[in-house]
Formats: C-alpha cells, structure tokens, sequence
C-alpha cells in the first residue's frame, strides 16, 4: 500500500517534470548564455565567458534604448486605457436587464480569440492605407489616415489591438461587482448619494483587490507583447512599434546574438519583476480587502 | 468467457490491421534499414514536386527519405537550431549566404567532392561550383541560379501609353508620368527596403566596376561619394515618383509585395525581383494583368551590368552524416537524374545542371518568360561577385534604417550618405568574421 504521501508525490510528478524541463531549465540557462558570446549557430561549447558584457553593452546601444522607450509607452498607455475600458464595460453589463448574457457573452469574444496570428493578420487589414477603416472613414466623408505608416498612429493600432482583448479583464471585474452586497447601494441610496458618488466611495474601494489582480496580470502581459509589432508592423516604421520582445526575438533568431538575446530577456525580467514588487508594495496603500475591514472592525 | 474476449480481440485487432495497412501506399522496401533527411522551405507546389521526387527516388534506390519542409519564414531559424543541436537533416537545402553563418572554413558541410563517384559534378560549371566552395571544400551545390531582374506590369504600362523603359533616365521619368497619366496611387517600380537596396547597389556597381562590399578588409568597397549616390537614388525616386515612399509603403503594414493590393491590381507596376521566384509575382495579379521582362537597365558607360547574381538554393550534405553516399546519391537524382528532373520541374527556378537543363528544354517546359530572363543573363557583362555579406541582415537592416530615417525627413540627403558610408562600414568590421 502506498501511504498518502507517495501518492500525492506521484500525482505532481508530471508538473514537476515539466515545470524543472520547460521552465525551470530554460531559466537558468538564460541566465548562464547571457553570460556567454554564444551565437545560434555555433555549437554551445564555441560560446566564450563574457561575463556582464552583454548587460553593459545595452548602454550604448541606441537601439535599445529606443526599444525600451518604445516599451515603456506602450505599458503606460496600454494598461490604464484597457483597464478603464474593461471597468466601464463590465459596470455597464452589471445591469440587471433583459438578454444581458448575450452582450456578457458577445464582448468576451475578442478575448477568446485573443491576439493570435490570425487576428494580427486582420488587424494588418483593417488598419492599411487601404484597409476597411479607411474605407469607412473616406465613406463617411473624413479622409484617410496613415495608420501604419505613422509611428504615432502605428503605435496607436497596435495599443487598440491590445485593448480589444478587454474581456478577460472585464469578467474579473464583473465577478468583483457582483460580489459588492446590495445591501450597501441601498444604504447610500438612503443617504441620497448620486450614482457617481456611489461607484467612487462604494464600487471603486471594495474593487481594489480585482484591480490589483488585472493590474498585475495586465502589466505582465503588456511587457510581453510580441504578436501584434510582429505581425502589424516589424516593429517601424522607424522602429517606432519596436518593443522589447520583438528585438529579444529578432537578436536571437535573425541575428543570431544569443548571449545578448538572454541577457535582454533577463532585463526584460527584472523590469517585470520591478514593476509586480512595486505594486505588491503599495498595494497596503490603495487596496482595500474585506479581511482588513473585518479586522478594523473587530478591533 | 474470458478466452472467448481474447480471442475476439485478436479478431479485432488483426482485421484493424489489415485495413489499416491496406489503406497504406505500398512502399518498397528499403535494400537496409537507412533513412535519410531532408529539409527544404518552398510554396505548396514545391513541397509537392519535391516530395514526389523522393518517392521516386525510394523506388528506384529502395532508400527513404524523411522529408521535412516549410514556408521560408522560420526556415532558417529551425535549420540553426537543428545545426547547433546536432539533428540537422542528411541532405539541406540552404541559401547562398548561409554558408557564411554555418561553413566560413569549409568544415561546417560535408565535402561533396569527396562523393563525385556518386555525383556527378562534371554537369555543373566552374562557376557554380565555386559558389559552393569554401576554403577549398565544395560544400554546397546550386540547384538553380537567380538574379535580380526588372519585372513590369506591362498592362499598366500600356493603360498609361508608355513603354516599358529601356534605360535608367527612362525609369525615372516614367514617375512623373504615371502619376498625370494614371494618378497618385501608380508607380512604375516598387519593392521593400530590401529590393530597393539590391537596386541601389546594382545602380552603384555599374559605376564602380567593383562588388560593393569587401570581405576582406571588411569594408565597403566604394568611396563615401558612391554612397551619396546611393541615398541620392532613394531621394529622387520616392520624391519624383518612381518608387512609392517610405510612408506609402508602410501604410500597408508588414505584408509581402506580392499580396498587397496595389501590386495585385496593377497600381505598384513593377519589381525588381529573383528570376527564380518570379511566378509567385506574376501569380497574384488579378485577371488581364501580364508581368514582362523589362530590358536591364545600364548607367552610361556602365563598367558592370552590377547584377546580383547567385544560386537561388543549394543542397548541401551534414557534415556528420552517417550516410554520405546515399546523401550524394539523392541530390544526383533530383538534380540529374531524369526522373528526378521531370518530377522537380521549374518549382526552384531553372536547374543549372545541364542534363536537367537539356532535357527540361527537349520537353518544352521552360516558360517564356523564364526563357526571355536566362537568355537577358546569358547577354548580360557580369564580372563582379557580391560578397555573401551583402546579404546579412545586420547589413541589410543598417542600410534600411538609414534610409527609411531620410525617408521620413529624419536625416537629410548628404547625412543619409555620410551615415550609409560609416555605419555600414561600422557593421561590417563588427560581423564579418
């Protein structure tokens, strides 16, 4: 017979495995290649010890820094914009009306098909010199638009096609909703507080813990984008959609640059990793959980 | 009861199999038990032809082959880590330029001059070979060659009443033409950064007499004059209409010239293209439209038709194969072997081995216009041979942003120059190794 606890070894083996192969390993060994001069195409024994060269070597790479810039604006205005989106749209579908599981249903869709390969593609097509919102825009008597041959409005495309996919967002957020007692609208609605009031001193406080999660999981994922540059623009024009991601893939896949791959990667990491410390940090000053107001109040 | 469920379950299992082999192809069964690899990239219809090719191929030499193919994007990054890893394919087909990255001293293939019992080089020329060599050791033999030719969309040159150009002032004053005649939106000549690179070097080499890049001092091969010409060709040419701007062109997004509405309906009405993938252009066009060879443009007193000319693809062999002569033996029939010709056809340009040619000829299966380009290269002075290194993409890539930066008013003329001739030197001293 086995006891319990062989049992339960065996039932997370198949996690272990894969967890140490597939992410555990590579982790490590990016960190031991951006270390190394390693190159694609070479065996790994060629690559010589380099030390923290790759990581000083970004400094004086402009292409770099315009990529990490790039990054950064991308983040900033990404998750802020997509997050209100989401909140809106799933304040709107708290509603308590007729057929309202269809719309749940209907704006969840864009996240199911998410950011794929087929949905940059299509992207690509709206937004081209002679894509369809042009052809709406120059119906409605408004001129064309250089979408994609603008870095600002490259930029821009790019952005919306992140935000499109606000339904994952915007389920947490509904599920967060409906997890606010009624009990306290109706108290306020007592106290004659507009709805506006409402949603700032009632809706918004008890959201923090939801908002934490999406900010968290919406910056993570902000930082990682890859499909939509790649697939929409190469990163131009004038590397103007050229995120960090995109020059991770390309240094090691097009130009062969493994070592400074990893190492870019790795910064791409700690930047990640940062920015989750900071909010897991502050958090103690804007997100409002229900264990400490049971504390508060027991005490 | 339980012998009974056995039984019926051998039952089951002898009649699945039995119809599962009976829906299987009957293959011959190999003279031992090798299997070969091989990798190619390629369009449908190459990956069709090629795989009937290693059918017939395990017919007649009783030997398999594994293939393992895809579309050119991703190609060269699999092959890599194939390579590094030490599972790359028997038999590969490779780029020109990848033998910089994998066999700079010859010893990354497999020398196939040590196999020429099995293959029979005496069908390919001199030159070819020494496009395959390196160090000394043939690595690699071209199947086709290609060059970069002038292709034009003669049913919008014929919508505007102009002929297709015959020299370069010609070309540049089709611009201005096209854009009265047929409007803003048509251009006599389009391409991305890529093709309009391999132009402007075709442009400065006919000046210069000389490859544009010099591997052994890793350098360019020109004067910081030539490269004025170079961003001075860019500049007149978006500016005067000849060749759509950096921002026309990005407003399509990152999309293949060939699938781009403009080319597909005949407003970008021509491309400076490889003769090897030219029916992939001339496929896309909608109805009525005709692709022509436009004659090959030459400056006044050109020293060199300055064309990029080299081996469209090439097979190579792993240096650690296990089974070199069956290796050999599968390039010899599917570049030499009639069977093998037939079955490969034109997917990968016009062969260059002359019992492939010969006999591709005999059948009538060269089309015209593959016919008008190999005999404009036959009549062509090509003396000068690009480095490899033209091809790399760091190298591409810095003259690219160069001049998409003056494309967007970001550097001026002269600056576009001054940064092409020191960045680009800049690049090559870094990657030539």
């Amino acid at each position: 017979m086995y006891s319990n606890k062989w049992i339960g070894s065996l039932y997370v083996t198949p996690f272990v495995i894969g967890f140490l192969l597939f992410t555990a390993f590579p982790f490590v060994a990016s960190f031991l290649l951006s270390l190394t001069d390693a190159r694609l195409q070479d065996q790994l024994g060629a690559a010589n010890f380099v030390g923290l060269s790759n990581y000083s070597e970004m400094a004086a790479d402009s292409t770099f820094r315009q990529s990490l810039g790039v990054t950064f604006a991308y983040v900033f205005i990404t998750v802020p914009l997509k997050l209100a989106f989401a909140l809106f749209i799933a304040v709107v579908l708290n509603f308590k009306l007729k057929g309202i599981g269809l719309f749940r249903t209907a704006f969840y869709l864009p996240s199911i098909l998410g950011g794929s390969v087929a949905i940059a593609v299509v992207w690509r097509f709206v937004f081209a010199g002679d894509g369809l919102l042009n052809q709406a825009l120059s119906g409605i008597g408004i001129g064309s638009v250089n979408w994609l041959g603008e870095p600002t409005t490259a930029m821009f495309s790019i952005v919306l096609l992140r935000l499109w996919q606000f339904g994952s967002a915007m389920v947490v957020f509904l599920a967060g909703l409906k997890a606010i007692p009624e009990d306290l609208y109706e108290a306020a609605d007592l106290d004659g507080a507009s709805r506006l009031k409402q949603f700032f001193l009632i809706t918004l406080p008890l959201l923090t813990p939801v908002l934490f999660f999406n900010f968290i999981m919406q910056i993570v994922q902000a930082f990682q984008e890859f499909n939509g540059p790649y697939i929409i623009t190469a990163g131009g024009p004038l590397k103007s959609s050229y995120l960090l991601p995109l020059m991770i893939y390309e240094e090691a896949f097009k130009y062969f640059n493994l070592g400074y791959s990893s190492a870019l990667s790795w910064v791409l990491f700690i930047i990640i990793a940062l920015f989750t410390a900071v909010a897991f940090w502050s958090q103690k000053h804007w997100v409002f959980y229900a264990q400490d107001r049971d504390d508060k109040g027991g005490h | 009861m339980n012998a009974y469920r056995l039984h019926r379950r051998f039952i089951l299992l002898g009649a699945s199999a039995a119809a599962l082999s009976a829906c299987l192809k009957p293959r011959p069964a190999p003279t031992s038990g090798r299997e070969l690899r091989m990798s190619w990239w390629g369009g449908s219809s190459a990956h069709k032809a090629t795989l009937e090719a290693l059918r017939l191929f395990e017919e007649k030499h009783g030997i398999r082959v594994r293939g393992e193919y895809t579309g050119f994007a991703g190609h060269l990054e699999r092959l890599t880590t194939q390579i590094a890893g030490g599972t790359a394919p028997d038999v590969m087909q490779i780029n020109w330029y990848w033998q910089t990255l994998f066999s700079r001293d010859g010893t990354g293939f497999y020398d196939l001059s040590k196999l020429r019992d099995k293959l029979d080089l005496s069908q390919f020329d001199a030159r070819t070979l020494s496009m395959g060599t390196n160090k000394g050791v043939l690595n690699a033999i071209a199947v086709s060659n290609a060059a970069r030719l002038f292709y034009l969309n003669q049913t919008t040159y014929q919508k505007a009443g102009l002929s297709l150009p015959t020299t370069w002032d010609e070309l540049f004053a089709r611009g201005p033409q096209f854009k009265t005649r047929l409007g803003q939106g048509y251009y006599p000549l389009d391409g991305l950064f890529l093709e309009f690179i391999a132009l402007a070097r075709t442009y400065v080499v006919q000046g210069t007499g000389k490859p544009l890049i010099n591997a052994e001092t890793k350098s360019l091969n020109c004067t910081r004059a030539d490269m004025y010409d170079f961003a001075g060709l860019y500049a007149r040419m978006t500016r005067d209409h000849v060749w759509p701007s950096a921002q026309v062109r990005a407003s399509y997004g990152n999309v293949a010239q060939q699938e781009m509405r403009p080319w597909i309906n005949g407003q970008f009405a021509g491309t400076f293209q490889w003769n090897s993938s030219i029916d992939k252009y001339s496929d896309t066009l909608a109805a009525k439209q005709t692709l022509a060879l436009a004659p090959y443009l030459l400056r006044p007193g050109a020293k060199d038709a300055g064309m990029m000319y080299r081996p469209a693809m090439m097979f190579a062999v792993n240096a650690k194969t296990p089974y070199p002569d069956e290796s050999a033996l599968l390039i010899e029939f599917l570049l030499n072997d009639p069977d093998g010709i037939r079955a490969m056809g034109l997917r990968r340009g016009v062969p260059v081995s002359k019992a492939a040619r010969s006999l591709l000829n005999k059948e009538g299966l060269i089309t015209p216009i593959q016919q008008q380009s190999e005999a404009q290269l036959a009549a062509a002075q090509i003396n000068v041979v690009e480095s490899p290194w033209f091809e790399h993409p760091r190298v591409r890539d810095g003259f690219q942003d160069i001049l998409e930066a003056m494309g967007y008013g970001r550097l001026s003329e002269r600056e576009a120059g001054d940064r092409l001739y020191d960045d680009i030197n800049a690049i090559l001293h870094r990657v030539v190794r």
